[in-house]
């Protein structure tokens, strides 16, 4: 009987011994699942990294944790610590990889359990003086996702003057699983909003260059005298059309006494922002010269001095004038530019003649002025050579040849009327292929009738 | 565009065929700053070959202007085709460029 007693008892035993484990099993599950719950509460770093260093501690039973990071960028780990007497600073400590436990764990990929610190050579003093805890015993294992290291879980010192066993090292594998999938969330938000706030930069940035550009423009064409003079016995229209927001053609006409107007039309060897910049030192240029100088080419060749240096590029082809408003006579220095057309009952002809350096090529480049007579009827178009190689989806060019025969129907017309022809026949041929070069056009009419009359009125 | 360098008796030779604009000026003028900075100051410029040139190419010439005048050098261009010709012409560049028919009376100018 009494037998029979001591194996129900031990059977018991057993029973109890089975239930234990299973009752402990049981915990450690619900344990992992609430941790899996805690760790995916939230996706901001500062509260993930605080949620998975609490747990990693709490369920440990260790007196601390931390999860150390990977730089892939730099080669490095990395982890934050609060310090201060409040922990109210943090303070970023960095470790080479391979450096220390830690390093070593994410270079090996291996886990570690450390029974005593002090006498594991692979112990970075560095970082143990740094966080100012001594370290007794230690935990330290990989945080892999997708066989990429994101970083290291360690917990360090035991709780109740205890050692860390295997059996903790395999639970704490076990919380590193979890943490692997919440960090890996972290950091795709993280990129998500980092990209978000580089688009949301670039497009501000955009829109603030546009924003100059725009403003650009406007001082760019404010520095213009505008489109259209009448004076004396000359009627006058011009027009700008550059092929990005600002560009590097130009055109003044400054009326310089009663009877004497400046006309100019130009072409910086650049495009965009660099030839607005030449552009509008230029017009400056011209505005100041004006005055100060007789002939055309005295006038260029002051610019020119002004413009010049030695290292520089950028240069001007110009067609600079000044037109007697009462007789018609045209004093004119040709610097580089394209050939002018006179249109008028002869027909059109070009204005040869000698052909001057463009301005800002060198300091003491010498200009000669030339000088024509327009009949009453005559006008004198400018262009830029946006207009002759005005290009169309076949690769062909407008070519003098057309502008020449645009020219040649309309040599009766007035200066509006002829500019927008012109401009109308570019767009015509180019059919949609886009502008590549600034266009500018002046045309400048002189009627003998109008001058006589203005003439006799002022007698 | 392309480009093509040689050297012969301490003379460099650029030979350019293509179009010569805004975007293809940039090579032209890498290339020569390195001959400069290689201190080379004697060239011949082959157009021959040069379809069309506009004036952000003429700046690439007017630097290997100043730059061959500032070191003491040489620069002479040949085998321009017409409508190069025209641009040089226009634009007053024929004035400071020694422009020549044939690869012979470059080379002696330059040589010279």
């Amino acid at each position: 009987m009494m037998y029979v007693l001591e194996i129900l008892v031990f059977l018991l035993l057993i029973m109890m011994a089975i239930a234990f484990i299973f009752w402990k099993e049981w915990r450690r599950t619900v344990t992992l699942f609430n941790i899996g719950l805690e760790l995916s509460s939230t996706i901001q770093r500062k509260d993930l990294l605080q949620i998975i260093m609490k747990t990693a501690a709490k369920t440990m039973n260790a007196e601390g944790s931390s999860i150390i990071l990977v730089d892939e960028e730099r080669d490095e780990l990395y982890f934050e610590v609060a310090i201060g007497e409040k922990n109210e600073e943090i303070r970023e400590i960095r470790l080479k990889i391979g450096e220390g436990i830690a390093g070593w764990v994410a270079k090996t990929g291996e886990s570690i359990l450390i029974p005593d610190a002090a006498k594991d050579p692979r112990w970075s003093n560095r970082v143990s003086t740094k966080v100012n805890v001594p370290t007794r015993n230690m935990i330290c294992v990989p945080v892999i996702t997708n066989g990429k290291t994101l970083g290291v879980l360690q917990v360090i010192n035991k709780k109740g003057n205890k050692s860390f066993n295997q059996r903790d090292l395999r639970l704490l594998e076990m919380i590193a699983s979890p943490t692997a999938i919440s960090l890996e969330n972290m950091f795709l938000y993280e990129a998500l909003v980092e990209s978000l706030e580089t688009l949301r930069k670039t497009t501000a940035a955009k829109e603030r260059m546009e924003s100059e550009l725009q403003i650009a423009q406007d001082i760019q064409r404010s520095f213009l005298p505008g489109s259209s003079l009448q004076m004396g016995g000359v009627e006058l229209f011009a027009c700008l059309f550059p092929a990005k927001v600002v560009g590097g053609d130009f055109y003044h006409f400054i009326p310089l006494d009663d009877k004497k107007l400046l006309i100019c039309l130009g072409d910086v060897s650049d495009k965009g922002m660099p030839a607005a910049l030449f552009m509008s030192g230029l017009m400056i240029w011209i505005q100041a010269k004006a005055n100060s100088y007789h002939t055309p080419a005295e006038i260029l060749q002051e610019i020119n001095r002004e413009v010049s240096s030695e290292d520089s590029t950028m240069f001007a082809t110009i067609f600079l004038a000044i037109l007697d408003v009462q007789t018609g006579q045209l004093c004119y220095c040709d610097g580089g530019h394209c050939t002018p057309y006179i249109i008028g009952n002869h027909g059109v002809r070009a204005l040869e003649g000698i052909k001057n350096l463009p301005i800002g090529i060198f300091e003491d480049g010498g200009y000669g002025d030339q000088e024509v007579r327009l009949e009453p009827g005559d006008s004198l178009v400018l262009y830029t050579d946006g207009i002759t190689e005005a290009e169309n989806d076949q690769g062909q060019w407008f070519t003098t040849n057309r502008l020449f025969q645009v020219l040649e129907g309309c040599t009766a017309s007035t200066p509006r009327v002829v500019t927008e022809l012109l401009r109308e026949e570019v767009l015509g041929f180019a059919n949609g292929h886009p502008q590549s070069d600034d266009i500018a056009i002046m045309v400048a009419n002189f009627d003998g009738i109008r001058a006589n009359f203005h003439s006799k009125q002022k007698m | 565009m392309n480009i093509v360098v040689e050297e012969q008796k301490g003379i460099q030779f650029i030979r350019i065929n293509g179009r010569l604009d805004g975007t293809t000026m940039q090579i032209v003028e890498g290339e020569f700053l390195e001959l400069v900075n290689k201190g080379s100051k004697f060239f011949v410029f082959d157009l021959s070959e040069l379809e069309y040139i506009s004036s952000a190419g003429l700046r690439v010439m007017l630097l290997s202007v100043k730059k061959t005048r500032a070191a003491g050098g040489k620069i002479a261009l040949f085998g321009l085709n017409e409508n190069v010709n025209e641009v040089f012409k226009i634009s007053g560049f024929s004035t400071i460029f020694p422009i020549f028919q044939t690869e012979e009376e470059a080379l002696k100018f330059a040589a010279s």
